[in-house]
C-alpha cells in the first residue's frame, strides 16, 4: 500500500517542498512568518525579515515513510538593503532522491510592501536511471495592510519548468494568506494553496506565546484534511522548533528544527 | 437638465452600470470597469480624475465637455446638467490636493469549475506608469498563462509605450477595444465617442492586445500616433482567412494546438487634428500573420474619420477601405437639448469586412458577415421621468449562403425610469423580430418569423443610507412557445466597516430561448451576469470588508438549486478578492 501511495504521489517530482516546523504547526503553511530560513524556499519575500545573520536547519520524515525522509539548511544574511538567502534541501534515500538548491533575493519596495525572488535550482536521481535537473522562479511579497494584518502570497515556478526527457512540469503554486495579529501574543493565519494540477488546500491555524520563551501552534489543512501541531522554544539566540502532522490513512509526519541567530 | 439634486455615493462599478441603466444582457469594458472601481476607491487630485473619467467610453460627449471645462470638483457637484449616474460617480470620488496613490494591487480568486486566478498591479513613479497582468483560467496549468506587462513614459507633448498596448482609433472600423459599442438604451452616448488613442492593456481579454512599442506625438498640425506589433495569436490561417480563437482558454488538446500558432507583425498610425468646429483623421494599418508551417497572410486597411458640431447637431463617421477592396461606413448625427436626444446612424460593412482590430457596431458577429443597417435613440427628460426608445433595422449581407439566411432584424425597445430620493422605478420592454429565410427546394424559399420579447421591472427602496432593496422581475417570450419569467430580491446593508449583499433569484423558464439574465454578485474588476435557462433557485451572498486604510476584502457564495422548489443538491461557488492600494 506504501509502495502504491509513493507512486501516486510522486508522479511529479517536487511537490515535497522545504518547510520550517513552526509553519506546519500551524496547519502546513507555505509562507514563513517566523524567524526561519528554511521558509525562503517557498516564500522568498520572508528573506526580508532577517535583519541579522540566521541561519536554520531542518529535518523530518513525512508519513513516517524513510523514502521521504527530509534534511534542508538555510542562511540568510542582510546587506545593506537587500537581504539575501541561499539554503539546499534534501529528499529521499540512496534510489530516488531530490535536491532543490536555492538563492532568494528581496527588498523593501515601500514601507508597507517587501518582495523576494528566489532562483531554484533542481536537480532528481533515480539509481540506475540517471539525473536530471532544472531552473525555476519563485516571486512572492508582504504586504502590511494595517497594524495587525498582513498579506502574504508566492508563486512557485513562475516559468513552468520541466525537468527530464519526458518534460515533466514542476508543480506551479499559488499561495495567498491574510495573518491577522488580534494581541500581542496570538497570530491567526489563513492560507488558499494552489497547485495547478490539483484541487486548492485550504489552510488555518494559530499560535499562542505562552512564555515569552514558548510558542505553541496548531492548524489544519484540508485536501486532504490534515491537522497539525507544534510548539518553539526560543533560548538566547538559539530556537527550537517541533511540529507533527496527521493524515488520514498514512503515519503521523514529523519535523524538527533548530535556528540560530547572530547578533 | 439631465440629473438629480440629489446624488449620493456608489459603491462599486456594478451599482454605477446598473444605474446607467445597463441590462444584465450586456457587455460592459472591462477598461470602463477598471476606471470606475479606480474612480471609486482611489483617492486622486482632480486632474487625475478628469483624466480617468475622459477614457470611460460610456459617459456622453456633452457629459466629457462639462466635466472637462469644469473648474473644480464642487463646480462639478453643483452642474445639474449630468446625468444622475455620473453624479453619483462624482460624488463617489475622493479628491485629494496631491495624490499619494503610487500602486495598486489586487488579486481575485473564484472556484467556478477549477479556479480562476487574477492578479494585477498599476502604478506610476514620475513619468512612468505600469502594468503588470498575470491570469490562470479554470483548468490552466499555468500561472501565467495569460501575461501582459507595459511600461510608459509620459511627457507634455509625447507619450512611449514599451509592452502590451492598444492603440483605439476612429469609430471601430479598424481598431477597436475587446468589445463593440452596445446595442440599447443608452447607445446615443457610446456610439458617437471616438476611439482615444494609445492606452497601456490593461484587459484580461486575451487575443486583442499588441505586444511591441507605441507612442503619441503632439504637433502643431495634429496628433500622430503609431504602434509597431509582434504578438502572438491563438488560432490559425484557413482558407487565406485569420481564424482566432478567442475564447483565452488553454485546457484541451484542441485549445492547446492553436495556442501561439499565429505570429502577428503589425504597424498602425494615425493622425487626427481638431478644426475650429470640426475633427479629422486618419488610421493605416498593415498587418503580416504567419503561422506556423510557414503560411502568410497579408492585410492592409484605412479609414478616414470625421466628427463635428453644427447648432444642436453633433456629426460623426468613418470609412474604411481594405486590400480586398471593400468600403465600409458607419455614420451618424447626435441632436441634444435641454429635454431631448435624439441620435440616428447608417452602417454599411460588406461581408468579409475584417480588418486589423475591426468591433464594428453591428447585428451579427461572424467573420464572413456583412450588414447594412439603420439605428435610432431617443431619450427624452421630464422632470424625474426619463424616457428612452430605440429601433434597429439591419438586413444581413451573406455570400453563397444556401441553406438559411437570418436576412432581416427589426429590434426596438421602450424604457421608463423615475427616481426620487428614496425610491427608483425602471420599466422596459424590448422585442426583435428576425426573418429567418430557408432555401429547402431550390429555388423556392420558405420564411419564418423569430421573434423575441423581454420586459423588465425594478423597484429599488432605499430606506436609510445604510440600506437599500431591490425587486427586479424579468421575462422572455419567444415565438409564443418558449417562456421564461425570474425575479430577484437584493438587499444592500452597508456599516461602516462591512457592505453585505443578499441575492434570492426564483426562475421558472420553459427551456434555452425563454432564458433570461440577471447580474451577478461582482467582485471589482467584474461585471459578470447569469443566464438562467431553466428552473433555478440561486441564492448569493458577497461580503465587502472595507478598511479605513488602503486595503478592501470581498468574499462571494453562491448556492445554486436545479428546480424552483429548492429540491437537489445545490451547487456552491466561492470566489475571493483583495484590493490594495498605496
Amino acid at each position: 500500500m506504501c509502495v502504491l501511495f509513493i507512486n501516486t504521489c510522486l508522479s511529479a517530482s517536487f511537490e515535497h517542498y522545504p518547510s520550517n516546523p513552526s509553519a506546519v504547526g500551524l496547519g502546513l503553511l507555505t509562507i514563513n512568518i517566523h524567524t526561519n530560513t528554511i521558509g525562503v524556499f517557498a516564500d522568498p519575500a520572508s528573506v526580508t525579515t532577517f535583519h541579522k545573520r540566521h541561519i536554520s536547519i531542518s529535518s523530518g520524515k513525512r508519513f513516517g515513510l524513510n523514502l521521504l525522509e527530509h534534511h534542508s539548511v538555510a542562511l540568510a544574511q542582510p546587506i545593506k538593503k537587500v537581504y539575501i538567502a541561499t539554503g539546499t534541501s534534501f529528499l529521499g534515500d540512496k534510489l530516488y532522491s531530490e535536491t532543490i538548491w536555492c538563492i532568494a533575493m528581496g527588498g523593501q519596495l515601500t514601507n508597507k510592501l517587501n518582495i523576494g525572488l528566489g532562483l531554484m535550482y533542481y536537480n532528481l536521481q533515480i539509481r540506475n536511471y540517471g539525473r536530471a535537473s532544472s531552473l525555476g522562479i519563485n516571486v512572492g511579497w508582504h504586504m502590511e495592510l494595517d497594524k495587525s494584518l498582513k498579506w502574504i502570497g508566492s508563486w512557485r515556478n513562475l516559468n513552468a519548468p520541466t525537468i527530464g526527457a519526458t518534460q515533466d512540469e514542476i508543480p506551479q503554486i499559488i499561495v495567498s494568506a491574510l495573518v491577522f495579529n488580534p494581541i500581542q501574543k496570538a497570530t491567526v493565519v489563513i492560507e488558499w494553496e494552489q497547485d495547478t494540477f490539483y484541487e486548492s488546500r485550504l489552510k488555518f491555524g494559530g499560535q499562542f506565546k505562552l512564555l515569552p520563551w514558548v510558542t505553541i501552534h496548531t492548524g489544519h489543512a484540508s485536501s486532504p484534511g490534515q491537522t497539525t501541531a507544534g510548539f518553539e522554544i526560543l533560548y538566547k539566540h538559539i530556537n527550537i522548533s517541533y511540529a507533527v502532522s496527521t493524515h488520514s490513512y498514512l503515519d503521523l509526519s514529523h519535523w524538527f528544527g533548530v535556528g540560530l541567530s547572530f547578533r | 437638465m439631465w440629473g438629480f439634486p440629489s446624488a449620493d455615493n456608489i459603491n462599486s462599478a456594478e451599482e454605477w452600470f446598473v444605474l446607467l441603466g445597463y441590462d444584465a444582457e450586456s457587455t460592459i469594458p472591462e477598461d470602463d470597469l477598471n476606471n470606475v472601481q479606480q474612480l471609486i476607491n482611489t483617492p486622486m487630485s482632480y486632474a487625475d480624475a478628469v483624466m480617468i473619467i475622459s477614457r470611460i467610453s460610456v459617459l456622453s460627449l456633452s457629459e466629457l465637455k462639462i466635466i472637462s471645462s469644469a473648474k473644480n470638483v464642487i463646480d462639478l457637484k453643483s452642474n445639474s446638467e449630468l446625468s444622475t449616474a455620473t453624479q453619483y460617480l462624482i460624488e463617489s470620488i475622493q479628491i485629494v490636493d496631491y495624490s499619494p496613490i503610487k500602486l495598486s494591487i489586487k488579486e481575485k480568486i473564484s472556484f467556478q469549475d477549477g479556479v480562476r486566478h487574477d492578479w494585477r498591479a498599476n502604478g506610476s513613479s514620475g513619468n512612468y506608469d505600469f502594468g503588470i497582468l498575470l491570469e490562470k483560467d479554470p483548468g490552466e496549468q499555468n500561472i501565467s498563462d495569460h501575461n501582459s506587462m507595459y511600461l510608459k513614459w509620459n511627457s507634455m507633448d509625447i507619450n512611449l509605450i514599451a509592452g502590451d498596448h492598444q492603440l483605439i482609433g476612429g469609430y471601430g472600423l479598424i481598431s477597436w477595444r475587446t468589445i463593440s459599442v452596445h446595442k440599447g438604451f443608452a447607445s446615443l452616448n457610446t456610439l458617437p465617442r471616438q476611439g482615444k488613442g494609445i492606452t497601456g492593456y490593461r484587459s484580461s481579454n486575451e487575443y486583442w492586445s499588441t505586444r511591441g512599442f507605441g507612442g503619441e506625438i503632439l504637433t502643431r498640425y495634429g496628433k500622430l500616433t503609431f504602434s509597431l506589433g509582434r504578438t502572438y495569436q491563438d488560432g490559425s490561417l484557413k482558407e487565406n482567412e485569420i481564424k482566432l480563437d478567442k475564447t483565452g482558454l488553454h485546457v484541451t488538446s484542441g485549445d492547446l494546438l492553436l495556442q501561439n500558432q499565429l505570429l502577428e507583425s503589425s504597424v498602425t498610425v494615425m493622425w487626427n487634428n481638431n478644426f475650429l468646429t470640426s475633427h479629422l483623421g486618419v488610421l493605416i494599418n498593415t498587418q503580416n500573420v504567419v503561422d506556423n508551417v510557414g503560411t502568410n497572410f497579408h492585410r492592409q486597411s484605412v479609414s478616414i474619420f470625421t466628427s463635428g458640431n453644427w447648432s444642436d447637431w453633433h456629426w460623426f463617421g468613418e470609412s474604411a477601405l481594405n486590400n480586398n477592396k471593400s468600403i465600409a461606413f458607419l455614420g451618424g448625427a447626435l441632436f441634444k437639448n435641454k429635454s431631448i436626444k435624439y441620435l440616428i446612424s447608417l452602417r454599411y460593412y460588406p461581408t468579409h469586412f475584417r480588418t486589423y482590430r475591426t468591433q464594428p457596431f453591428s447585428e451579427w458577429q461572424g467573420q464572413d458577415d456583412g450588414e447594412k443597417g439603420i439605428f435610432q435613440n431617443v431619450q427624452m427628460k421630464y422632470e424625474k421621468h426619463v424616457f428612452s426608445l430605440y429601433n434597429d433595422i439591419a438586413e444581413k449581407i451573406e455570400e453563397g449562403a444556401l441553406i438559411t439566411n437570418n436576412n432581416n432584424k427589426n429590434e426596438s425597445g421602450i424604457r421608463w425610469q423615475w427616481q426620487s430620493k428614496k425610491h427608483q422605478v425602471h420599466t422596459q420592454l424590448r422585442k426583435s423580430n428576425q426573418l429567418n429565410t430557408t432555401q429547402m427546394y431550390f429555388p423556392y424559399t420558405i420564411d419564418h418569423d423569430i421573434s423575441r420579447t423581454t420586459a423588465k421591472g425594478h423597484y429599488q427602496y432605499k430606506p436609510t443610507k445604510y440600506m437599500d432593496i431591490r425587486w427586479q422581475i424579468n421575462s422572455t417570450s419567444y415565438n409564443n412557445e418558449s417562456k421564461g419569467l425570474g425575479l430577484e430580491t437584493r438587499v444592500n446593508w452597508k456599516t461602516q466597516s462591512f457592505v453585505i449583499t443578499g441575492s434570492w433569484i426564483a426562475a421558472q423558464i420553459d427551456d434555452y430561448n425563454g432564458r433570461v439574465y440577471f447580474w451577478d454578485l461582482n467582485l471589482p474588476g467584474e461585471m459578470r451576469s447569469v443566464a438562467i435557462s431553466h428552473n433555478k433557485q440561486l441564492l448569493s451572498f458577497r461580503i465587502r470588508i472595507k478598511n479605513k486604510n488602503n486595503y478592501q476584502l470581498y468574499m462571494r457564495w453562491r448556492s445554486a438549486w436545479d428546480s424552483i422548489n429548492f429540491t437537489g443538491t445545490a451547487e456552491q461557488t466561492y470566489a475571493l478578492a483583495i484590493q490594495i492600494i498605496f
